[in-house]
């Protein structure tokens, strides 16, 4: 009696709130306005348009994936060796960027790249005043405006600047857990610092490295924020698709099915990274589940 | 060796810190281009304050967060009772359910509670903003209460009501003091999810009912507005000094403890 008093509200909830609307996308995506089922949906997707939208938006989470993985490991690292001094209040700085509104964080670096904005006007301003950067600018062809937004470039710094730190705490803290013993063992037993980090650091960082990746790629292959600030409209992601099925466009039917499909690369991706992580058979248990 | 680490720390640093200086620094410049520094002028924040959709969203941003944080907290914790005390299928069962909303991306969430909404024909608004941010922020209690439920000593409940506790009572007067701390982190980060929230609150909120994330978007789509700095400005650093009191204190203490047991060690 006392058990299901606790739990019937709860798991009403849950069905009704959490599960329920996912059912509602698989119905949506193979359902016609007039509610008969079709595979249409699934067809209008198979458009060159929509799959290159799709491919760029999961080669550009990958890249954004790959250089903050490069930026964040050596970050991590040296964060967690010994000798950095106020170690506590420099991971308190690395943190405190996440609690910034991302939007905020993203419209900041719209209001430096902007075409009058303040990179420009710092180059205008070097120009005038050196007169021999001038002339190597204008030799090399650049214009007095430099256009750094609304590119596929500004969207890749966009997601980095974002996303940077999701990639950099979990790597910390699995590092900063490794049982120093087992370092100060591999050099009793004659290993290099380089050996000791290659065969020991390395395989036990990698479940953070994971945690990071997935961190980071999933709101970067469906972001549309990002897209629609730093790239203008101008390098249209699936998130932007999406939103745009449930806003001008209106076609909620054909957004679900893409829905459907960024949660199957979700999933799939997820799953790869799960395999990738045998050895943490705890961590895969919680992550299947 | 070393310098090289704490030059490239310091890198990232600059890289992180160099956007959100630069915007509090031009939250001050009086001057029409954005770009050119015209002096120093308190005129956005004077502007700020008079916008109303800009109040008006903050005002609906701080009661969706406390309104939201403040139920998801009960349904969590009631939920991660619930859990715990299920048989190992169901509870494998409802896991997965509660993890949903955190494999899912934000739009996909976002996306099928609009569905929902319609379905049911709900007017998107008020009330589906908020049971919205209730629903992504339910699994987040759910896991800050679990493993404190999982420390709990199983004879403690027991042991109440062999005392003649009734089971309310002991709910309130045993479990839920020893939980409490994982309650109350469940608390803080339903209310930053909230607060923070998006992509979630794009897809659910209709009839002119914004929240300040979706304002400054809008703004932002529209261009650069000092107005915008001046906001960053107002979140940011009341957010950044209550975090570096309270981290630094107890970075503090603890630096304090290490010293003394050294001390008591070398006496030893």
């Amino acid at each position: 009696m006392n058990r299901k008093v606790w739990a019937t509200p709860f798991i009403v909830w849950m069905v009704l709130f959490t599960l329920a609307p996912i059912v509602l996308v698989v119905i949506y995506s193979l359902t016609d306005a007039w509610g008969a089922f079709t595979l249409d949906n699934f067809a209008a997707f198979l458009d060159p348009i929509y799959i290159n939208v799709l491919l760029r938006s999961i080669g550009m989470a990958l890249l954004c994936t790959l250089i903050c993985l490069l930026i964040a490991y050596p970050a991590a690292y040296f964060l967690s060796q010994k000798d950095i001094d106020k170690k506590g209040v420099l991971i308190l700085l690395f943190i405190i960027p996440m609690w910034m509104n991302f939007l905020l964080r993203t419209y900041s670096w719209m209001s430096i790249l902007e075409n009058s904005g303040i990179l420009n006007s710092w180059i205008a301003s070097l120009r005038e005043a050196i007169p021999a950067f001038d002339a190597m600018l204008t030799r090399m062809g650049v214009g007095k405006k430099i256009i750094f937004l609304y590119n596929e470039k500004a969207v890749i710094l966009g997601m980095v600047y974002n996303y940077l730190s999701f990639m950099i705490m979990p790597i910390y803290t699995v590092i900063e857990k490794i049982d120093r013993s087992l370092l100060e063992a591999a050099a009793d037993l004659g290993a290099s610092p380089r050996k000791s980090f290659l065969r020991v650091t390395l395989p036990y960082s990698i479940p953070g490295v994971l945690e990071g990746i997935t961190m980071v790629f999933v709101p970067a292959v469906t972001t549309f924020v990002i897209s629609q600030l730093m790239g203008g409209g101008k390098v249209p992601l699936i998130g932007d698709i999406i939103q745009n099925q449930f806003g001008k466009s209106s076609d909620w039917h054909f957004g679900a099915t893409l829905s459907l499909l960024v949660m199957v690369v979700v999933l799939a991706f997820m799953g790869a990274l799960n395999r990738m992580d045998k050895d943490d058979g705890q961590q895969k248990e919680v992550r299947i589940l | 060796m070393k310098k090289l680490r704490k030059a490239y720390v310091g890198l990232i640093m600059a890289f992180l810190y160099a956007p959100i200086v630069l915007l509090i620094l031009y939250s001050f410049n009086d001057s029409k281009s954005r770009a050119q520094w015209g002096g120093f002028t308190l005129r956005w924040y004077r502007e700020l304050f008079a916008d109303q959709a800009i109040m008006s969203a903050l005002g609906t941003t701080l009661s969706i967060g406390l309104l939201a944080a403040a139920i998801s907290t009960v349904l969590g914790t009631v939920g991660a009772i619930a859990l715990f005390q299920m048989k190992r299928r169901p509870r494998q069962a409802m896991m997965s359910i509660v993890n949903l909303p955190m494999l899912n991306s934000e739009v996909v969430t976002g996306v099928s509670l609009m569905l929902l909404y319609a379905m049911a024909r709900i007017q998107l608004g008020y009330l589906t903003l908020l049971l919205s941010h209730i629903a992504f922020c339910v699994p987040y209690v759910v896991l800050s209460v679990l493993p404190k439920l999982r420390q709990l000593d199983p004879h403690l409940a027991e042991a109440a009501q062999d005392l003649g506790a009734t089971p309310l009572q002991g709910f309130f007067r045993v479990i839920l003091p020893d939980i409490m701390p994982g309650v109350f982190s469940g608390f803080v980060m339903a209310l930053t999810m909230s607060i923070d929230d998006f992509v979630v609150s794009f897809f659910t909120t209709g009839s002119g009912v914004s929240n300040l994330s979706i304002t400054i978007y809008t703004m932002a789509k529209r261009g650069i507005s000092p107005k915008i700095n001046a906001l960053s400005t107002i979140i940011f650093v009341p957010v950044v000094t209550l975090l570096l009191i309270v981290n630094i204190r107890s970075i503090r203490e603890e630096r304090k403890r290490e010293i003394q047991d050294r001390k008591v060690g070398m006496k030893r």
